[in-house]
């Protein structure tokens, strides 16, 4: 079973590192630029779980010729397109499409370009950052891979790529809802986006101010609200993991989309909070905390583009 | 009649040298830093009312002799500084207020009313609005980038004030050329421009952007007219309610597509600097508290400023 995975970022990186350590022939597709930095230094990967520093088959997007059986997708959903284009020539008539984006929208994408029976679902729930300096660096204790067939067909290649996931040591979950675990996180993370985001603060700091915690509490609850009139109810458990992280007086968590915002850079708030927002509207709830930090959000994508 | 302004930023450095060129003697008290610019380069005020170039009176604290130093005292003092500047504000003029001095505070808000009043007697204090787009540039000059310089002064409904003290000032600023008006109704004027300065910086500095920006998002013009309408709710029960008009000149003002503008507070925010929310949005939480309306749109604009202001003092530290 041949593994691409696409990029060798915070997320492709560390679960694609895992993989090859545990035998997996895995390849990365990069650019020549990172491509000739993993020749030199090879892939470091610093984590609680053990750190990790492998020899990586690597690919450029000139060199990919042949196809593969699992393509492992981490891109941020504003590079969606260039990255479907980067796979294309790898994706052959059995091969399957790991998406592991944040939010939900890019699986139909996905799914009108290559076919419904290629793409899988899939979930990393990580706080995972590249270093400038190349190396992969694993904040929390937490690299759950959560993967599940979406209903089109169940692929052969399922089954050895779970048995892969299990020996790699990641806490891998083989869901058979897997779209519910997808949204599920989008819940928690519109949440912690919209909170961080809005408020330019970790949730630590949220809490400590006067509307901190009402205001995660009701967006959370607009979140689940909205995947509830999706057919994609929150169950209780879950919403109280997520509510005790999100409202956590001591955490310093904040989304990676506020380190984005604090570096100018481009964010995925329309494919996360616009997304959520839009299924809002469709199903006509009443969403004004995620309007409000929607709001922020595309304030700062029209000032960053002006 | 010898005034002495507080600090020669945009406010107070526009409007001393309005008043110095038309021959009133004006004197700023500055920090030492300041005032080497200002005896380089001359105070210098680029204006569509017309250019200006002084040579303006300066002192500095150190200067300003003990308490009982008759030549230190004036006749009023004009203050402009940051609410968060005010307690050493009050210290630094505390020598030059005699018996019969007036301060004019023109600072946002309300709650440095009783701040003054307290310190230095209920009666010396006037209330005061200054209306005028004013930057202080890199260079120490004062840019004037709109047509309205106006200031709104009077004595607050239960203090006599000083009238006669107050009618000079009044004719010195009017000499000056600058839009005067001597209002029987300053706190009212006050809450207006509040209200305003309230909403405005409430909405572009939670979501960072100026109002023609806000009004582009899904829900910037709900939010704006969200903290317009609590901002007036407070007002009313503060005894202050804004006229129908001055609540629609406030609405529309800051529902305008394409408007620019943005508080003074965002420009803080972004230079990383401390700012006047605790005294303006947080005095207008207070209010709420007391009265027991629940303001959620301010409630949520206030919690962005706390949130803003803890990773600040926590940076420095």
């Amino acid at each position: 079973m041949r593994i691409l995975v696409l990029g060798a970022g915070a997320i492709g990186g560390y679960y694609g590192a895992r993989l090859h350590a545990a035998g997996g022939d895995v390849t990365f597709l990069v650019r020549p630029g990172r491509a000739a930095q993993l020749r030199e230094k090879g892939l470091q990967v610093f984590s609680p779980f053990g750190d990790l520093q492998i020899a990586p088959k690597i690919v450029t997007k000139d060199e990919l010729k042949e196809t593969f059986d699992v393509i492992i997708l981490s891109c941020k959903a504003f590079d969606l397109d260039s990255a479907m284009e980067a796979i294309a020539p790898a994706v052959g008539e059995q091969s399957v499409i790991v998406p592991l984006l944040n939010g939900v929208r890019h699986i139909d994408r996905l799914v009108s370009r290559f076919g419904g029976g290629r793409v899988l679902g899939g979930v990393a729930l990580i706080s995972v950052t590249l270093a400038p300096t190349g190396e992969i660096r694993h904040l929390n204790k937490l690299h759950r891979f959560t993967l599940g067939s979406l209903g089109w067909r169940t692929s052969p290649l399922l089954e050895p790529f779970s048995r892969l996931l299990e020996k790699s040591g990641v806490d891998f979950v083989l869901s058979d809802n897997v779209g519910q675990a997808m949204w599920d996180k989008m819940a928690f993370l519109t949440t912690l986006a919209g909170a961080t985001c809005l408020m330019r603060a970790s949730v630590g700091v949220i809490m400590a101010t006067l509307e901190g915690e009402m205001f995660i509490n009701e967006l959370l609850d607009e979140c689940a609200a909205v995947a509830d009139a999706n057919g994609r109810t929150l169950a209780d458990a879950q919403l109280s993991v997520s509510r005790n992280m999100l409202t956590d007086r001591s955490s310093a968590l904040v989304a990676s989309m506020l380190r984005d915002v604090e570096a100018n850079k481009p964010t995925e708030a329309e494919h996360i909070l616009g997304d959520m927002f839009a299924w809002a509207q469709a199903k006509s709830i009443p969403v004004p905390r995620l309007r409000l930090a929607y709001s922020h959000l595309q304030a700062y994508e029209r000032r960053r583009l002006s | 009649m010898r005034v002495l302004i507080l600090g020669a930023g945009g406010i107070g450095g526009y409007f001393g040298a309005r008043i110095h060129a038309s021959g009133g003697d004006v004197t700023f008290l500055v920090r030492p830093g300041r005032a080497a610019v200002l005896r380089e380069r001359g105070l210098n005020v680029l204006s569509p009312f017309g250019d200006l170039r002084i040579t303006p009176k300066l002192l500095t604290k150190a200067e300003l002799g003990g308490e009982d130093d008759q030549n230190r005292r004036f006749d009023a003092v004009i203050l402009s500084c940051k609410a968060y500047g005010l307690d050493s504000a009050m210290d630094d003029i505390a020598p030059t207020v005699g018996p019969e001095t007036l301060l004019l505070p023109l600072l946002n808000g309300v709650s440095h009313v009783d701040r003054l009043a307290a310190r230095f007697g209920d009666q010396r204090v006037l209330g005061g609005v200054a209306q005028a787009a004013l930057l202080v540039t890199p260079e120490g000059d004062i840019r004037h980038f709109n047509s309205l310089h106006r200031l709104i002064i009077g004595s607050r409904g239960n203090a006599s004030g000083k009238p006669r003290v107050l009618r000079e000032l009044a004719a010195m600023i009017t000499a000056s050329g600058v839009e005067l008006v001597l209002s029987d109704d300053i706190e009212q004027a006050m809450w207006n421009k509040f209200v305003f300065w309230a909403s405005l910086a409430g909405a572009t500095c939670t979501l960072r952007a100026n109002i023609g920006i806000v009004l582009q998002t899904a829900g910037g013009a709900e939010f704006v007219t969200g903290l317009v309408a609590e901002c007036a709710r407070i007002a009313e029960s503060a005894g202050h309610a804004l006229s129908e008009s001055q609540l629609a000149t406030c609405r529309d003002r800051l529902t305008e597509n394409g408007s620019v503008l943005a508080a003074s507070m965002l420009r803080d925010i972004e230079r990383g600097g401390p700012t006047e929310a605790e005294y303006t949005l947080g005095d207008l939480i207070a209010r709420c508290r007391a009265s027991g309306f629940n303001a959620h749109c301010l409630r949520l604009a206030y919690s962005h400023m706390q949130a803003y202001e803890i990773r600040r003092q926590t940076s420095c530290t």
